[in-house]
């Protein structure tokens, strides 16, 4: 008798097949070995974004790939449809299904990861004192009003809404006197004087640079204009910029900024001493570390971060990352550059690994001792 | 004729006075700091040599053979004889053309004195100094071997200049009485290289040259009473105009030396150092590996109980060699096996051949005996041959970021045994489409079906290694910088072999795969790993890139284009036993039946 089986059940059964699993593969394998090549013409960030963080796009010769996020995901289905639910439990199968688990669980980490860490740097002097971290990558643009009594009010335009592609958008909020209409967008740029007769900003335009190689060295620009039904105040706000854009409309004072995305942290870090060695006669750093006194709720604690042995605390982390000035002389004085990182799922590969290996080990060594018994029976 | 015979030999011997063992023996151990790590003035030699004559090794005018320590002591001491010997090999005579040399005569690749290439050396440095702008990827083998010659050149002529300050026998007498101008002092040593022989006596971890030395006392900084009578020993050597005055110089400077580095724990290593070379691990276990694998290779002819057990017997020699060998470098630089490139190279052969040795002590079905000799051989050949491309030291100090030693023993030693197991389950699997292709055994299914079971659980076996090695990656990466995964190149590369062999797992599951199928999927594995170990270094990009060129590309050419032949072979031989005969491959394993 055939059994005919249902549409939705024949596409559950192929979601969890082994094929599906071997093309996925294989397209996660195409999918990296091409997101790895144009790494040596693009920057980390930017392959990262096209190759990996997408559902579909297009490579550089026109072929179109679907993106690492949803070959990911497709996975997740394939492994818990076909490595978890459907597959046949038994005593042979136990490794298998353990070393699933802990894939699945690989998996869901990265998902949480990516959804909600916040990763960034801060860069802190000796004797200096920073109560934030900045993004790598995304820029806002913040509108602060000075109140009286030392009191500010900040509005923020976020990275992902500024208009890009030569487009503009206007930006209004409550409380505001005007509109905020944003313009010439530029990832990667420097203010030079304006030829003349070019369209520029109190004789200042933009000259667009080629993208960084690491795209964290990109400086963004953008044109600002202060908008109201009698007035239009035009500004370049760049990204290093050394003071924000003033103005006053109807008595009351705002600064305009373009910088990197600033998250707040919940204690204050002072650099006491930065400590770097090199090996003997080399340019080979050995060794670099960073003493510091983190201050929360008026409690100091002092802490020694060095590669690879950064600071935990808070749920966020403080990794020694790099240093500089890059060509101070000894005794000047240096600076140190943190990664911070505030990722909920900062155990989970951890934990997914203990898991597929106790899978690994379990279905294997089952296999091995099996196999080393028959071939040992066949001699005898 | 006989009055011809002596003036022949006078010229041969005079080419070349031997430097009497004693000598040879103490500045063979003589400490010297370079490159971070105080190591044997041999070592220092050895990849002087190295760079120059692309051997450890030398043949005087008179066809005797030299170690790098008598070439070093004949540079520094005797530069005028030293500029006589042919210690600069040019791999390929074009690079004299590019240069304007003649070289009637000679042959392609040949060897040169310094003498015989100083008629070009402007030529050659302006040569050098535009290619250098080319980017190292760019270059053609000729600008490439331009460029390393004019550094050969150079270093051989700074080395050369070391000593000139001693030569006139009176610079110390001058320093002591301040009679030394701050001017003088530099034209003493000027071109000359910064060779790092005075142990510090003031607990500074950075050892001094002979220019730091006069320097200082210039500046009126007087110079300890040790480094002024190891300097004076130096003179002494340089201005000797006897054997017997050298040798008391010699000792002298080298008990001195040997004294202080020994009081700061810096000489304790250099014995198992000069040892280590001595012992000459990898080469003797690559000729040991060859003798397995024609002992292993006649068996096939004439099978014979004693003639496998030699071949067992060579191959676990080649092995203990090569453990040896590996041992002895992690005591010299107190860490785990795998710190560089070079590292990895004789580690995946050791991890390889082992496998091979275990897979046949448990079927002794000779398949793995055949493969571990063959994954020596290439292993050790290629380190071989990567330590000329590279030629600096591969004892090398770690920077920073890798300054751990539970990664490196865990993730590191992971990803590597990962490789190694890849490349045998690719040897197994050439074992397999090769010797369906030559009809080996034809009819024997069961020897077939045996070979394919092996390079499945070989690659099950690779599989497990790269699979914790690549997330073990992450974690270190994920506590010591914040990120799990970064879609770095090399971190890419890990991910390629494991994708690759996951997909080759679950396609053989899936019935998609059968035993030539998966044989031929684990050479492509095979390919897989070398792009992952060699490949991703070549673009240039990532915390892992280890920043060579040269000679790899080439050679990972080379193989990718064999390997693809093969593959294409094992294309065509299914094509015609597809159409000749019902297939002899096996049916297709019950799904879930890993």
């Amino acid at each position: 008798v055939k059994e005919t089986k249902s549409f939705l059940s024949k596409a559950f059964e192929f979601l969890g097949s082994f094929s599906l699993a071997a093309i996925i593969f294989i397209l996660l394998f195409v999918l990296t070995f091409f997101g790895t090549l144009e790494q040596a013409n693009a920057s980390l960030q930017d392959v990262r974004t096209k190759y990996f963080d997408s559902l579909f796009f297009l490579t550089e010769w026109g072929i179109p790939l679907p993106g690492a996020f949803l070959l990911l995901g497709l996975l997740f289905v394939n492994l818990v449809v076909g490595g978890m639910i459907r597959m046949r439990r038994t005593w042979s199968r136990v490794g298998i299904f353990v070393i699933h688990i802990g894939i699945a669980f690989l998996l869901l980490s990265g998902l949480v990861e990516g959804l909600t860490s916040k990763k960034g740097s801060m860069a802190v002097w000796e004797g200096e004192t920073r109560d934030e971290f900045r993004s790598y990558y995304d820029w806002d643009v913040s509108v602060l009003e000075e109140l009286p009594e030392g009191r500010e009010r900040v509005y923020t335009i976020p990275y992902e809404r500024l208009p890009r592609g030569g487009k503009s958008a206007v930006f209004s909020a409550d409380g505001l006197p005007f509109e905020v209409q944003l313009s010439g967008f530029l990832r990667n740029c420097q203010p030079q004087p304006a030829q003349h007769g070019s369209d520029s900003v109190d004789r200042i335009v933009f000259r667009e640079l080629p993208p960084a190689e690491e795209a964290e060295q990109n400086v963004p620009g953008i044109t600002a204009a202060i908008v109201t039904k009698d007035l239009r105040r035009e500004a370049l706000l760049w990204g290093h910029q050394e003071s924000p854009f003033a103005t006053t409309v109807d008595g009351r004072r705002f600064a305009l900024d373009l910088h990197q995305r600033r998250w707040p942290l919940p204690f204050s870090v002072t650099l006491r001493k930065f400590t770097k060695e090199e090996h003997p006669g080399t340019d080979t750093p050995r060794f670099f570390a960073s003493d510091i006194t983190r201050l929360e709720n008026n409690v100091a604690t002092d802490v020694h971060i060095s590669m690879n042995d950064p600071m935990r605390h808070g749920g966020y982390i403080f990794f020694q990352s790099a240093w500089g000035p890059p060509n101070a002389m000894p005794g000047q004085p240096l600076y140190s550059v943190f990664s911070v990182v505030e990722n909920p799922a900062d155990h989970g590969p951890l934990v997914a690994l203990i898991i597929v290996v106790i899978g690994l080990l379990i279905h294997f060594g089952r296999k091995l001792a099996l196999h080393v018994g028959a071939e040992a029976r066949r001699r005898a | 004729m006989r009055t011809f015979i002596c003036i022949f030999l006078a010229a041969a011997t005079a080419a070349a006075a031997p430097w009497d063992e004693k000598t040879v023996d103490l500045f063979t151990h003589l400490p010297v700091q370079e490159a971070g790590r105080v190591k044997p003035f041999s070592t220092i030699a050895a990849f002087s040599l190295l760079r120059m004559n692309h051997m450890r090794a030398f043949r005087d005018s008179a066809g005797k053979k030299h170690t790098p320590t008598e070439f070093l002591l004949e540079v520094l001491f005797r530069p005028d004889d030293a500029r006589a010997e042919k210690v600069f090999l040019i791999e390929n005579s074009d690079a004299l053309d590019a240069i304007g040399l003649p070289h009637e005569g000679k042959k392609r690749r040949d060897r040169y004195a310094y003498d015989e290439l100083a008629p070009a050396r402007g030529r050659l440095f302006q040569l050098a100094h535009d290619y250098d702008r080319i980017k190292a990827q760019d270059r053609t083998p000729v600008q490439s071997e331009v460029i390393d010659l004019a550094h050969a050149f150079l270093e051989f002529e700074a080395l050369a200049r070391l000593l000139d300050f001693g030569r006139g026998g009176d610079v110390v007498k001058k320093l002591k009485e301040g009679a030394l101008s701050a001017e003088e002092a530099f034209r003493l040593f000027d071109g000359a290289t910064a060779l790092s022989l005075f142990p510090p006596v003031d607990g500074s971890e950075e050892w001094l040259t002979p220019q730091d030395i006069v320097a200082l006392a210039v500046r009126g900084q007087p110079p300890a009473p040790e480094h002024v009578a190891m300097l004076e020993a130096l003179e002494r050597m340089a201005s000797a105009e006897d054997d017997g005055a050298f040798r008391a110089a010699a000792a002298e400077f080298y008990g001195r030396s040997k004294q202080i580095a020994t009081s700061r724990g810096e000489y304790k290593k250099i014995p198992l150092e000069v040892s280590y070379y001595k012992l000459d691990a990898f080469y003797n276990g690559l000729i040991v590996y060859v003798l397995g694998f024609l002992v292993i290779a006649g068996t096939w002819l004439w099978p014979n109980k004693w003639l496998t057990r030699a071949g067992i017997a060579l191959t676990a020699a080649g092995l203990a060699y090569n453990v040896t060998g590996i041992v002895l470098r992690c005591i010299l630089l107190g860490r785990p096996p795998v710190l560089n490139l070079y590292d990895t190279i004789i580690f995946i052969t050791a991890v390889g051949v082992l496998s091979g040795l275990v897979i046949e002590f448990i079927n002794r079905r000779r398949i793995g005996l055949a493969a571990a000799p063959i994954l020596g051989v290439l292993g050790l050949f290629l380190a071989r041959r990567f330590e000329v491309i590279e030629s600096r030291d591969t004892l090398r100090p770690l920077q920073a970021v890798l300054d751990t030693n539970f990664w490196l023993a865990t993730h590191v030693v992971c990803i590597t045994i990962g490789y190694a197991a890849g490349l045998l389950a690719s040897v197994i699997g050439h074992v397999y489409v090769l010797g369906r292709i030559l009809g080996l055994k034809r009819g024997d299914k069961s020897f077939y079906r045996n070979i394919a079971r092996m390079v499945y659980g070989t690659i099950c076996f690779a599989l497990l290694f790269s699979v914790v090695g690549t997330i073990l990656g992450g974690i270190w990466a994920n506590y010591s910088w914040g990120r799990f995964w970064g879609w770095d190149p090399k971190e890419n590369g890990a991910l390629l072999i494991v994708l690759a062999q996951l997909a080759l797992i679950h396609a053989r599951m899936g019935g998609h795969l059968r035993d030539l199928g998966v044989s031929m999927a684990a050479i492509g594995g095979g390919m897989v790993v070398a792009w992952s170990w060699w490949g991703v270094n070549l673009l240039g990009v990532g915390l892992h890139s280890y920043g060579f060129t040269g000679g790899v590309w080439t050679g990972l050419g080379i193989f990718g284009l064999i390997e693809v032949l093969v593959l294409f072979a094992g294309v065509i031989g299914w094509l015609m036993t597809r159409s000749e005969a019902p297939p002899p491959d096996s049916p297709a394993p019950e799904p879930n039946a890993v």
